[in-house]
């Protein structure tokens, strides 16, 4: 087990090193020259190609592209991920700052969508065919097909106008203020809750089903067992290894998710960033984004594929 | 072996990582290498030459000790932004306007300009400009401090503005020499009137010296430290702009706020609902819900915005806009009217020239080709050119500047008199390259912002003569003539402004079509004194006050 962890992780290196270097050339190739989108924005008398080429110079954009990533790789492998081009910003505060937020509110989401969606999927299959199954399919349906944009407007005018009970923008670090925190959480929390939710419904129920139909689960009921004891005993262990595969990918849909969410609520986490950086093509915060949220994503998955050997023993990693 | 193999490559990875962030350091890229000066000393020996032409109008500070209600005192103004500011807030030298303007809480300028264009002292008291020599000598304002409690003098102005010369976004300041401890005159390479008033803000914000020499540049840029009637707090990015009143302010009596919040909040439907709950106090509102806010009550100040526009290729010869009957026919195929009442809800109205609501831009009636929608004289123009059948073009809009409903109706329009239009809405990055390095046998459509007092000034903010942006837009012939002309003025003067914008018009350079309003809706209770007087592109917030039921 730990030959595979380290083996795993040393994969994760590579893996990011190789989105590192993706992402380092890509964002270069998109059309727009950040130092024009940055000068653009200051009166333009100063604006002539030496202004601009001594800009490009402060920056380091006018070295060779395999010095660039040399030596923003030999930075960020020391925590140092350079600075923003447009507001001169330390990029590895920014995501320090941002980061734990928008972690807390994927986090958070994604324990709801297990607590909730699971279950949900685990009676509908259980009640296959039943009203309850219909009610649950629907929910499942609709879920999945609301945009987040909508949602989250839709809970904005009902809870935060309407009826204003909760904040409609904004987040506060629980270790400030829980109770604001809690409030302002509620709302982007539903919004980032239900898609995975309502895919959890639909993929639990699905997976559940086919294990129902199982010899060893016909075995369990012939021997008499209750059906609690046949579902969560025997079905649903079995039944969740498709649904971790997917909870795994899941959390990378969360966080992408979230820069819907982020922008609606007005919440600076990383999603935002990331759009942002994108759209005024800063290359430091581009990369320095993708290189977290990616190290995030492999982190994730390592521990789902570890997950598959408690839920299923006769997995052994070697 | 394979293990052997997959352990050897990974010895050997592990190693070059090892190697690579073992590397010596080398400067951040971002790091600023702008270093200000050291000089501390006045240089200047020679006496204030005489002033050979008498100051714009100037006023007092309106703001006298004589009466100030004491029930004007106390709350915190809360407003929101679309975006936060992109450039540092404190550090000049690299800020963009829209930072610059989020600084002016606590940044001031020498002088404030209203909209009537009378001039408010603030930290100069008078100045004195001498046209010929292209001098223009300031007297500062004494016993005034810096947040940080450093002494404000012609010294640390000078170290301020120096910075702005060193990083060449001054290029027509020869020196600055300070002449004793609270007068400072600037040397220009040229006389021109438009520099005057760059001195009412934007980089020539004067911010501490000491500050700067004491924590750092990383600092400063994060922190604006100055002599303003608000002090800095904090600032997260993206997410909230925070500043407190400053009770050493050099007026007496104000600011009248205990502090300024400005909440980020990208989303527009938020902002409205933000304002409808009370949540915040101010808001400027798109013409997308104009009309809801007023028909809801909501008291609101205005004033004439941007001038949205078509800019064509002229200056590609293969291009059918390279030949002045085809722009004309262009202008005369778009219903003006139309737009401003249909998509602008009344709150836009239609452009015929660049600017009509500046006075000093307005041309009379009579003085321009006024295009009014007629698409039967737009295609006999079209047939004149050559154009008989029309032809196929393009329209390149970055919809954070132009509303996309806007340029599909355009789109629309020229199709019905045979130009058939590719309504494009190019991101950010390919936008600024059509910008900056030309587009072919297209249209981009643009919007100039309001320019005010220095509407002649469009050399520096649009047309610059080296051509790095718009290159694909063929200068007229006279149009760098009549801009020297309109800034080498003593004053300006609306005549000389007037003439560079006829000939703009009668080149048909740009096709403007709607002028948009500025709209800053307010709660009920919050009072924008600033904004009745100055524009609403900036907020000043030291004449603002909230009724104690909205506090």
């Amino acid at each position: 087990m730990h030959t595979y962890i380290i083996r795993r992780l040393f994969q994760i290196l590579l893996v990011l090193l190789l989105v590192s270097i993706v992402v380092f050339l890509m964002v270069r190739i998109l059309p727009g020259d950040p130092i024009l989108l940055y000068m653009t924005q200051q009166n333009m008398e100063i604006l002539n190609k030496e202004q601009i080429d001594v800009i490009r110079h402060d920056l380091g954009l006018d070295r060779n592209l395999a010095v660039q990533y040399v030596d923003w790789l030999s930075h960020a492998l020391r925590g140092d991920l350079g600075k923003s081009i447009i507001s001169r910003s330390d990029v590895s505060d920014e995501i320090a700052r941002r980061l734990p937020i928008t972690m807390y509110l994927s986090g958070i989401a994604f324990i709801i969508s297990i607590i909730i969606g699971i279950p949900l999927g685990v009676i509908s299959a259980v009640r296959r065919g039943s009203w309850l199954d219909n009610v649950l399919t629907s929910i499942g349906n609709l879920g999945i097909t609301v945009p987040a944009f909508w949602l989250g407007i839709l809970l904005i005018y009902l809870f935060g106008m309407k009826l204003n009970w909760l904040p409609i923008f904004g987040f506060t670090s629980p270790f400030v203020d829980f109770g604001m925190s809690i409030k302002q959480t509620i709302l982007p929390v539903i919004c980032l809750a239900v898609p995975p939710i309502a895919t959890d419904i639909r993929m639990t129920r699905s997976s559940i089903l086919e294990v129902m139909r199982q010899d060893y689960i016909r075995t369990a009921w012939s021997k008499g067992l209750k059906e609690r004891f046949v579902i969560i005993r025997h079905a649903l262990k079995n039944g969740l290894i498709p649904v971790v595969t997917m909870k795994g990918m899941g959390l990378a849909h969360i966080v992408g998710g979230s820069v819907i969410v982020e922008t609606v609520f007005s919440i600076t986490g990383m999603g935002r960033l990331a759009v942002e950086g994108l759209f005024s093509q800063d290359y430091t915060i581009v990369q320095g984004v993708m290189l977290v949220t990616g190290a995030v994503v492999l982190l994730v998955n390592l521990l789902v594929d570890l997950s598959y050997a408690w839920l299923d023993p006769r997995i052994r990693y070697s | 072996m394979t293990t052997k193999l997959c352990l050897g490559l990974m010895v050997i990875l592990t190693f070059t990582l090892l190697l690579v962030s073992c590397k010596g350091s080398t400067p951040t890229p971002g790091a600023s290498t702008v270093q200000p000066s050291v000089s501390a000393t006045p240089t200047a020996t020679t006496p204030v030459s005489t002033s050979t032409t008498k100051p714009p109008t100037t006023t007092p500070s309106s703001l006298g000790t004589a009466t100030r209600d004491p029930a004007k005192y106390g709350g915190v103004w809360k407003t929101t932004l679309t975006v936060g500011p992109s450039t540092p807030l404190g550090y000049i030298p690299e800020a963009a306007n829209d930072s610059m303007d989020l600084a002016r809480p606590a940044l001031e300028p020498m002088f404030n300009i209203q909209r009537d264009r009378t001039l408010v002292p603030k930290l100069a008291t008078s100045w004195d400009i001498d046209a010929q020599a292209a001098t223009i000598t300031f007297h500062l304002r004494k016993g005034v401090k810096f947040h940080d409690g450093s002494d404000f003098n012609a010294s640390v102005v000078k170290w301020c503005w120096d910075l702005i010369v060193a990083a060449k976004k001054a290029p027509n300041i020869k020196s600055i020499d300070v002449v004793d401890d609270y007068t400072i005159r600037v040397n220009f390479k040229t006389y021109q009137n438009t520099d005057f008033y760059s001195f009412s803000g934007g980089y020539y914000l004067v911010y501490s010296k000491f500050s700067f020499d004491k924590y750092g540049i990383d600092y400063t840029r994060t922190h604006p430290i100055g002599t303003g009637p608000f002090k800095f707090v904090e600032y997260q990015r993206d997410s909230k702009l925070v500043y407190t009143r400053n009770e050493n302010y050099w007026e007496p009596g104000v600011p009248y706020l205990d502090g300024l919040e400005y909440y980020v909040v990208a989303e527009e439907t938020v902002r409205k609902l933000l304002l409808e709950r009370g949540d915040v106090h101010m808001i400027r509102a798109s013409v997308t819900i104009q009309p809801e806010m007023i028909k809801k009550g909501f008291p609101y100040l205005t004033e004439p915005g941007g001038t949205w526009l078509l800019v064509p290729d002229s200056a590609n010869p293969d291009s059918p806009f390279s030949n002045i009957k085809v722009r004309q026919a262009v202008s005369y195929a778009i219903d003006r009217e139309a737009l401003a009442e249909g998509l602008g809800f009344g709150f836009m109205k239609p452009a015929y020239y660049l600017y009509p609501g500046n006075p000093l831009c307005a041309l009379p009636e009579g003085q321009y080709l006024k295009t009014e929608y007629n698409p039967a004289k737009a295609k006999q123009l079209l047939a004149e050119a050559g154009y008989p059948n029309g032809f196929k073009t393009s329209i390149h809009t970055f919809v954070r500047v132009v509303n996309r409903d806007f340029v599909t109706a355009i789109a629309k329009m020229l199709g019905d008199v045979g130009i058939k239009c590719d309504a494009n809405f190019p991101e950010a990055g390919k936008y600024e390259e059509y910008r900056s390095k030309g587009w072919n046998n297209a249209l981009l459509a643009h919007a100039f912002i309001s320019l005010s007092q220095s509407a002649h000034n469009l050399d520096s903010m649009y047309f610059p003569e080296s051509n790095i942006i718009f290159p694909s837009v063929k200068r007229p012939e006279r149009f760098y003539e009549l801009i020297k002309i309109a800034k080498s003025t003593p004053e300006v003067d609306p005549a000389k402004v007037q003439a560079l914008y006829k000939c703009i018009a009668d080149d048909f350079m740009v096709i403007p079509y709607v002028e948009e309003s500025v709209y800053n809706f307010y709660v009920k209770g919050a009072h924008d004194e600033g904004g009745k007087r100055y524009f609403l592109t900036a907020f000043y917030p030291w004449e603002a006050w909230l009724e104690p039921s909205v506090r």
